[in-house]
């Protein structure tokens, strides 16, 4: 039995299903992260976790215990809020000692683990301090810091790095990273973001609408996506989707024609599913499966914007039959909006049928 | 340099009329307290004491006073022990209210039951049941319950809690993040932990905001204790200064020691209003009740 267990959890608000019936499992020491737009439940879903929302249906076991209706004090689990819940008229050592506290620690245990998670995260020198005299990063590290001490069977977030700028949210990126390295403890990490998901997660669980869509590592996710919107939401800048149509299906190979390509294209198997012949499809292909290749392109764009960020070169493009594409390119392209853009596949297109599943997976 | 609009200097103008309006009453008690007993009728227009003396104030508190009156003159009131019994007043009124209107409060912010909205709603409701109407029912059972003329009768009608204290803290209650709530629950902490160590004393402000009006209001409450505290021992300020109104002679009340007795009473409420009078209006326009 996995570590975590969700299984067929339901969350309903009166005639409002939020969270439609979904079944997760996670090993001890594993770093999930729920990903998906607002909306789609990721946050009810670790809030039912954490016993903060009522579980409706179905239930969640956390090492082999049914905790499905347990108190939160009683799951062994700690969260780190999106707003940090720092207690503001509390210094930081009693915000991060209060659990012990009110449960009665020694003293000299609360003491030592305190400065145990202060040395960890670097905040030794503001555990006298107020939250309101801390800056965002520092704030986000005593929440962190609160959850440390209690040694939790399971860490929490929920979209923790949300109110940080930028930067901030990179640095504070590699420290989770570093901190699940380090105390190797199982956690469950909620973002929208898919540059945090991509970076952090072991596996990673894509929510849309209250459902799983897929699940898997961020190379799989990538690389194999499941359906179109998992395609569409694993990967910055997007996946470039064109209209495409079936001219001939075998197990080996199928061949699909578009209407911005100049020649049909041949897709190798295996398939999960093999369309008919003639049906419609949507081919997918990554910003860095294009290359500039003027002597046999498959297809021609004409600019529109190129965004240069140093080492790379994002080009915006409209493809001959009005389809908008993403291009990525290592070094600084020098395009001007209205060139004319010829164009060749790295690798086959993903290949999306009328219902947008995968033809290469069906993982769900 | 910033200038003045025509319509900014009417307004200024108006304000300073409604604030001289205002400050006269006050001016007029203190000069008053300030004047001779002898000199009262014949500076009544000035608007300054004739003769300067600090003997009213010394006479009111009990002490030597080069003021000489008649023995039925000479100590108005016993203002210390009426001084002492509006403190015990006041004390034991706003610290009850303040502690039971903020479990209230707390409950109806924070907790969910069955009701619960339509109990607040009723609460609410008892704000416009005009105060004169209880005061009778409320005599009749401390009579019957034999707490005339003592603290617990005085204060029974309002140590629980009072609409206005429950709605006043509830608005700050669901103004606080739910997260720290949730953040102690799963740190393990009791809901009444989580109201005595978290929700409270993220109030304080507003809590001390809520503690000096309810201070000015039992400060000043004269009705109700009228009725139940008649007695010396448990008289408090607003009545005692009422009970020396009807002692004094007729046609010739002891004008100045009466109004060094009310200037002494208003200290505190001023000096509440002068210290916390910012806070009380941030308070009171961040939970929307003016």
């Amino acid at each position: 039995m996995s570590f975590l267990t969700i299984d067929n959890v339901i969350k309903q608000f009166g005639n409002l299903q939020v969270v439609k019936g979904v079944s997760i499992e996670a090993e001890k020491g594993e770093f999930i992260v729920f990903v998906g737009p607002s909306g789609c439940g990721k946050s009810t879903l670790l809030r039912m976790i954490a016993g903060l929302e009522e579980t409706s249906e179905g239930t969640i076991s956390i090492d082999g215990e049914d905790l499905t209706h347990a108190d939160p004090a009683d799951r062994h689990v700690a969260m780190v809020f999106q707003s940090y819940a720092l207690f503001p008229h509390m210094s930081v050592y009693d915000n991060i000692a209060f659990g012990m506290q009110i449960n009665k620690v020694p003293k000299a245990e609360i003491k030592a683990r305190v400065l145990e998670a202060a040395r960890i995260l670097q905040i030794e020198a503001l555990l006298e301090r107020k939250p309101r005299q801390l800056s965002g990063g520092q704030r986000q590290r005593v929440a962190i810091g609160r959850a440390i001490v209690r040694k939790p069977k399971i860490f929490l977030f929920d979209e923790p790095l949300s109110n940080l700028d930028a930067e901030l949210r990179t640095q504070m990126r590699v420290e989770i990273a570093k901190l699940h390295q380090e105390i190797g403890a199982t956690m469950i990490y909620v973002t929208h973001d898919q540059v945090e998901a991509m970076t952090l997660a072991d596996r990673i669980v894509v929510l849309r609408g209250g459902l799983v869509e897929q699940v898997g590592s961020p190379a799989e996710l990538y690389d194999r996506p499941a359906n179109l919107f998992v395609a569409g939401f694993i990967g910055s800048p997007r996946m470039t989707f064109l209209p495409g149509r079936i001219e001939a299906a075998g197990d080996a190979e199928i061949r699909v024609s578009s209407s911005a390509f100049a020649r049909p294209q041949t897709i190798p198997g295996p398939f999960a599913h093999l369309p008919d012949v003639n049906s419609t499809v949507t081919l997918g292909l990554r910003p860095e499966s294009f290359r500039i290749d003027a002597t046999d392109p498959v297809l021609t764009a004409t600019v529109e914007i190129t965004e240069h960020l140093g080492g790379s070169t994002i080009v915006h493009a409209r493809t001959s039959d009005g389809n908008s594409l993403v291009m990525a390119t290592s070094g600084r392209a020098e395009l001007c909006p209205g060139d004319a853009l010829p164009l060749a596949c790295i690798g086959a297109p993903h290949v999306f049928d009328a219902q947008g599943l995968s033809l290469a997976a069906t993982r769900r | 340099m910033k200038t003045i609009t025509p319509q900014a200097a009417l307004g200024y103008l108006v304000l300073a009329v409604f604030v001289f309006l205002s400050l006269l009453p006050l001016w007029m008690a203190l000069k008053i307290a300030l004047t001779h007993p002898s000199d009262v009728y014949t500076s009544a227009a000035s608007l300054t004491p004739e003769t300067f003396t600090l003997g009213n104030f010394l006479r009111v508190m009990g002490l030597p006073s080069d003021i000489e009156l008649t023995a039925s003159r000479a100590s108005p009131i016993d203002f210390m022990l009426a001084l002492r019994n509006s403190v015990i007043y006041t004390a034991l009124t706003v610290s009850g209210q303040i502690f039971f209107s903020a479990l209230a409060a707390y409950a109806f912010a924070r907790m969910s039951f069955p009701g619960r909205d339509l109990l607040f709603f009723a609460f609410l409701a008892a704000t416009m049941i005009p105060s004169m109407v209880l005061f009778i029912p409320n005599f009749i059972l401390v009579k019957q319950l034999g707490l005339l003329n003592t603290f617990t009768g005085l204060v029974a009608p309002t140590i629980l809690m009072t609409p206005f204290a429950v709605f006043f803290l509830r608005q700050f209650f669901l103004s606080s993040p739910k997260e720290l709530d949730e953040a102690a629950r799963l740190e393990g902490a009791s809901q009444f932990q989580i109201f005595w160590r978290i929700a409270l004393p993220i109030q304080k402000g507003p809590i001390a905001t809520l503690g000096i009006l309810l201070a000015i209001q039992s400060w000043n409450e004269f009705f109700w204790p009228f009725l139940v505290g008649r007695d010396a021992s448990v008289r408090v300020m607003a009545v005692a200064l009422s009970d020396f109104m009807s002692q004094t002679g007729r046609g010739n009340p002891d004008w100045s020691g009466l109004m060094a007795a009310i200037v002494l009473s208003i200290i505190p409420v001023i000096t509440l209003l002068v210290v916390f009078g910012r806070q009380i209006v941030e308070s009171l326009q961040t939970s929307g009740m003016k």
